[in-house]
């Protein structure tokens, strides 16, 4: 496999990039796709209990006409209803995308992927059940092209299809199981969400505000200005007109409709299976793979901090094999994601995946302090691959230092950049929402500046240390944030009375055009 | 945050929840919309084929004295053939089964055949398949002329209180069960 960026990341980072210059990272929509499905859920079974309120299975479609003629609530609240749910299959596929380009779909997180997988056409199949029930043109599509689907199995006496055939009313007992299946989907689908997160800690399933009543104002005035439309009743004895059809719920119609109703059985298992396999199709080759992390007992003091801190569960604390009282932290392999948090959790650097622990950091941060030699009035930037700090850095000249995040990085590095003579040290992380190592900038930020282990040592000076979110996209801000921060320590050398910079950063920065940041690399 | 931002913030959202709501509706021309469609239901209790013999008396002496009947048939519920002529050409013609795994379930039809806009002659036959004496069976046949619309769905089924084939077209047939109306 090369090294280069693969075209779905390509893609991915691009269209991040775009949106962070619009909404910023921090309200990026994309960088929230799972969140803002869960949180449509709960729009979903608000607007559906008023919608129950009214619904009558013995006139479906006549009792759907009144929730839309309600001059104040039922119009707007019945296509909220259908927008919310468009909307989280657009969510719900944004959110897979986003975790097949970044290849956070394997190993501990297979579960997720596979529950995930299964959410969706569990979604879809509770989508087609709240179609139906409305009983219009566009129901009588889907209610007969799933007809069509059951009847090729052999297990129904009489075919389900003679249930549309137009020579009696359609039972209300079809209204009564499609209305109970539309109620009983969604405690399934709290069932696999359960699944989907259990396997991280302290889950996000709410958007950042900014984000979530953004989302539901712009669905809600969609709702209010073009309501979803009410087709007129279905006509089982009319086919082949034209029809406003959910291109999000009826996807599969144009290709269903013209393939042998028995290929549905052939396809949809094989397309279902080949989603389900993503994670092992995905998963890297053995030599590949990038190392959990591991503990060295002997330096583990039993603080806890790493269990604390794992975003995904996957450290314990288990007695001490050694003879000394306690306990110890032991990595569980299976969940283990060598996202490498635990390695700037860990005060006296005693875990982190092999190669990248504290220890080959320091060793690092002598090497390049050796190299590039820093002065009072030079600011290194420290920055996370997913950031924009690199492209930051080469624009501007200034000393870079890249980690695989910002969590990742022990604050020791930060000290000894310091007493290398940096005149400060600017901490760049991607967008906390990213979630590609999940809550790296807030622990580092915590550890920076909130005394969280391994906290940085108080005789380090904080105003030669910034920490700043920017994600591909925001070299704008990030810039500004670079000019500030050299300006402060350009303050703090002159206070100090040292001469003037070899380089003048902030005159650099000025002088050159600010482009767009470029994604630097991708998960291993 | 500066005007032209928000500005633009607006735009993209607006666009982005425009595009969801368009296709939410986008049209779609389901296929066979320019032609009719000739569709043939009905569900009918088919006919038993049987076969009985005279149980030997060391038959009769092996069973429980219960079930001594003398005379023991077997039989199954035979097969039908549906023929669709259209315009005397033969558009449809298959062989239709009682359901059920053991075929001891009625006979259910559902085949729809296409059906071109304008008048035409269709005939119906549905008559047993597999049977040395089927001349002697009375088939249920429909000689109709239909004038066909595009999209329009042409109804065969069995009348219920003669037994017969007829024709119902749409306008004729309940398709929703709303009863507020």
């Amino acid at each position: 496999m090369s090294d280069e960026p693969r075209a779905s990341y390509r893609a991915l980072a691009r269209l991040d990039a775009w949106l962070n210059r619009v909404y910023t990272s921090r309200h990026n929509p994309l960088y929230h796709s799972g969140a803002i499905a869960a949180a449509l859920l709960v729009v979903l079974i608000a607007t559906g209990i008023y919608l129950l309120l009214f619904y009558r299975i013995g006139a479906p479609h006549a009792s759907v006409s009144r929730i839309g003629a309600q001059p104040w609530t039922g119009r707007w609240i019945r296509s909220l209803h259908r927008f919310a749910s468009d909307a989280v299959i657009v969510a719900t596929a944004v959110h897979a995308f986003r975790m097949y380009a970044q290849r956070r779909t394997w190993g501990p997180r297979a579960l997720a992927w596979v529950s995930g997988v299964f959410l969706l056409g569990a979604f879809l199949a509770c989508g087609w059940t709240g179609y139906v029930l409305v009983w219009d043109a566009h129901a009588q599509l889907l209610a007969i092209q799933g007809a069509r689907f059951l009847d090729v199995l052999p297990i129904f006496g009489e075919p389900i299809g003679r249930s549309f055939v137009g020579e009696r009313p359609v039972p209300s007992a079809f209204f009564f199981v499609n209305l109970f299946a539309h109620i009983a989907l969604p405690i399934g689908l709290g069932v696999l969400l359960w699944v989907h997160v259990a396997r991280v800690a302290r889950a996000v399933l709410l958007p950042a505000r900014g984000v979530l009543w953004g989302s539901l104002a712009a669905l809600t005035l969609l709702a209010v200005l073009w309501p979803a439309p009410l087709l007129p009743a279905a006509d089982l004895l009319r086919t082949g007109d034209r029809v406003p059809l959910d291109w999000f719920f009826g996807f599969w119609l144009p290709v269903a409709q013209r393939l042998p109703a028995w290929s549905a059985w052939a396809l949809g298992p094989l397309v279902v299976g080949l989603c389900v396999a993503v994670p092992w199709l995905t998963r890297p080759k053995r030599a590949r793979l990038p190392a959990p992390a591991t503990v060295n007992e002997r330096a583990c003091t039993g603080c806890e901090q790493c269990v604390r801190d794992c975003p995904y569960e996957a450290i314990e604390m288990v007695p001490r094999a050694d003879g000394r009282a306690g306990l110890v932290a032991r990595v569980k392999i299976e969940l283990c994601t060598s996202c490498g948090i635990c390695i700037g959790s860990c005060p006296p650097m005693a875990i982190g995946p092999l190669g990248v622990t504290a220890r080959d950091q320091i060793a690092e941060v002598r090497a390049f302090v050796a190299d590039r030699k820093p002065g009072s009035r030079d600011v290194v930037i420290v920055g996370c691959a997913w950031s924009a700090a690199r492209a930051e850095a080469e624009r501007c000249g200034a000393a870079y230092l890249g980690v695989p995040c910002v969590g990742a990085m022990h604050s020791s590095t930060v000290e000894l950049l310091l007493r290398g003579g940096a005149g400060g040290v600017l901490v760049v992380g991607c967008a906390e929402h990213d979630g590609r190592t999940r809550e790296g900038v807030t622990w580092t930020a915590a550890r920076l500046f909130g005394g969280r282990k391994a906290e940085l040592k108080a005789r380090v000076d904080r105003n030669r240390v910034r920490l700043v979110q920017a994600s591909l996209g925001e070299g704008v801000a990030l810039h500004e944030a670079v000019r500030a921060f050299a300006d402060q320590i350009g303050a703090l050398a002159a206070r100090q009375g040292d001469g003037e910079p070899e380089v003048d950063l902030v005159a650099l920065c000025r002088a050159r055009r600010i482009a767009d940041a470029e994604p630097t690399g991708e998960v291993a | 945050m500066t005007v032209p931002r928000i500005a633009v913030l607006a735009l993209v959202t607006t666009l982005g929840a425009s595009a969801l709501g368009w296709l939410s509706r986008a049209p779609y021309d389901p296929p066979g919309g320019a032609t009719g469609v000739l569709r043939l239901s009905w569900r009918l209790r088919g006919e038993k084929e049987e076969h009985c013999r005279k149980r030997t008396p060391a038959e009769l002496e092996a069973l429980p004295i219960h079930m001594r009947t003398p005379e023991v048939c077997e039989g199954r519920l035979v097969a039908y053939r549906l023929a669709v002529r259209i315009d005397d050409e033969p558009a449809a013609e298959t062989l239709v089964a009682p359901a059920g795994a053991r075929g001891d379930r009625p006979i259910y039809v559902l085949r729809e055949v296409p059906l071109p806009p304008g008048p035409h002659r269709v005939r119906v036959r549905f008559a047993r398949a597999t049977s040395a004496h089927a001349d002697r069976h009375t088939a249920l046949e429909l000689d109709t002329r239909i004038e066909a619309e595009p999209g329009a769905i042409e109804l065969i089924t069995i009348d219920p209180e003669t037994g017969r084939l007829v024709h119902r077209a749409g306008a004729h047939a309940p398709a929703s069960p709303d009863r507020e109306h």
